[in-house]
């Protein structure tokens, strides 16, 4: 959920302010925010979406085969070739072996499966074309994959270890008794069960109940370093093509972009990321292609109370000034759910043209949002 | 703790060759499980497998002991608890029944998961009565 901001100053900066919008939407859940924090230049979860400037609030991630289908028939709407708006992102292989494909499987060939396919169709506002986008996304390194995630995969085999110890406590006691492990039961038979269920569960709380908290806390450990900081690598490219109707009629190339994004954990709270785009594609008029580049390196830290971030930039586009620019940002909860943005900044265009930026931000951030 | 158990009759041919169990925890989901073999009074144990950490199809496939024609009533009991990886939330256990490479029938537990685990019981009642050809 959004929270409501209060802006007092904010000199136009709009790539670089928009990062701290992000940042600060999730305030309150510092693990799920290291996504957000790597902004416009980290390799985009669909990227064919991003392409078509669609939103990734539409779009659909089927898991099997059949929500696949189903995305793909409720995106036509009707008989045409290409469908008016439709965004999918999926891995093939996991929609393909998903239901049946065990943790081992996966670990054998984790790029395999983290290898996911977008797909998007939108018509232009400004030329009124029908356009259709496909990209490949692959991480070729992702610590924040839980699946193959050491310290995570250690801290869950120790919590559903004891789980089952628990488990298991009741039926061997029932043996035990010679009663049985299943029913139906008499009602004699369903007494003694009953009573010999509470005396196993109160054995095995007194004998794990310690283990089971530990276990819990090191695994909120885990899966909170998998996502706020993990090393990543990930690379994606894409194409886009449009059409003057939705039958493919004057089909035409648009373009095509590819993304790179590299991330180190850096101590416990840090990362450094480096993230580059570059695209080849036709500019808002839809007539000429150009060709374009970025790229960044941002490094930050963060914890459940603040957030800071450093940050350099360069952007490039054919035909226009080169454009560099630094940040150093932070949010701070000051008092419970209320936080302050900090944000400051420099940006040069050629070597004329350069001004300081800065602007401060109030945020609600109502719990849980 | 796990809820109600999931249950399922699974026929196979008493005249054909050993029973095996598959245990799965799906999609691609750490985790662990017990599995025990009760004979039909379900109360005797047959066989106690442990506590078992899900890995590959391989390793978790457990054959049963004796032939065909002695498991005809007998119980296979699956108690898991399985990690919750997916980003959809999505897993459940899928405990499958075979025999001569044919899978005779599955379990599994779809019900959403509420929690970093989910915890689940299989019960499958072999029946030697024969299968459809």
């Amino acid at each position: 959920m959004r929270s409501p901001t209060f802006r007092i100053a904010s000199p136009p900066l709009a790539g670089f302010l928009g990062l701290l919008s992000v940042a600060a939407a999730a305030a309150q859940t510092p693990a799920s925010t290291a996504k957000a924090l790597q902004g416009d230049f980290a390799v985009p979860d669909a990227p064919a979406i991003l392409m078509l400037n669609g939103s990734e609030s539409t779009l659909l991630r089927p898991s099997s085969a059949q929500q696949l289908t189903s995305s793909l028939a409720s995106g036509s709407g009707d008989f045409t070739f290409i469908p008016k708006a439709l965004g999918v992102e999926f891995s093939p292989a996991m929609v393909a072996r998903g239901d049946h494909l065990s943790i081992g499987e996966y670990q054998a060939n984790p790029m395999l499966y983290r290898t996911r396919v977008s797909f998007a169709t939108g018509r232009d506002s400004t030329t009124r074309r029908s356009q259709v986008a496909l990209a490949f996304r692959m991480s070729l390194d992702d610590q924040s994959d839980l699946r193959t995630n050491t310290d995570f995969l250690a801290a869950i085999d120790q919590l559903t270890s004891i789980k089952v110890d628990s488990l298991r406590a009741l039926p061997l006691a029932l043996i035990a008794n010679h009663l049985p492990v299943v029913g139906p039961y008499t009602p004699a038979q369903q007494k003694q069960v009953d009573a010999i269920a509470k005396a196993a569960a109160d054995s095995i709380h007194g004998a794990v109940a310690t283990r089971e908290a530990q276990a819990i806390a090191a695994l909120k450990r885990a899966r909170e370093s998998a996502r706020w900081n993990a090393n990543v690598t990930d690379v994606a490219i894409g194409v886009r093509g449009s059409s003057t109707d939705s039958s493919g009629t004057q089909s035409r190339f648009d373009g095509v972009a590819a993304w790179l994004t590299k991330g180190w954990s850096v101590g416990a709270v840090s990362q450094l990321l480096v993230g580059l785009r570059g695209a080849y594609d036709r500019d808002s008029t839809g007539k000429d292609l150009r060709r374009a580049g970025d790229a960044v390196v941002r490094m930050y830290s963060g914890s459940n109370t603040y957030k800071v971030s450093l940050e350099g930039q360069a952007v490039s586009r054919a035909s226009a000034r080169p454009k560099w620019g630094f940040k150093l940002g932070g949010e701070f909860e000051v008092t419970k759910s209320v936080w302050v943005e900090l944000a400051s900044g420099w940006m040069a265009t050629g070597a004329s043209h350069s001004n300081f930026t800065h602007s401060v931000k109030f945020q609600l951030a109502p719990p849980n949002s | 703790m796990a809820g109600t158990p999931v249950t399922q009759t699974i026929p196979f041919d008493p005249a054909g060759g050993s029973l095996s169990v598959v245990m799965l925890a799906v999609p691609a989901s750490p985790g662990h499980y017990s599995l025990m073999l009760l004979e039909r009074d379900r109360s005797t144990l047959v066989k106690d497998w442990g506590n078992l950490a899900f890995s590959t199809p391989a390793e978790n496939t457990h054959e049963l002991p004796g032939g065909a024609s002695v498991q005809d009533g007998r119980l296979l009991l699956a108690q898991t608890s399985i990690g919750v990886v997916d980003p959809s939330g999505a897993c459940a256990p899928v405990m499958t029944v075979m025999q001569d490479g044919r899978t005779l029938g599955s379990l599994t537990d779809s019900a959403a998961a509420s929690g970093d685990t989910k915890e689940s019981q299989l019960v499958a009642t072999l029946s030697g009565q024969g299968i459809a050809q």
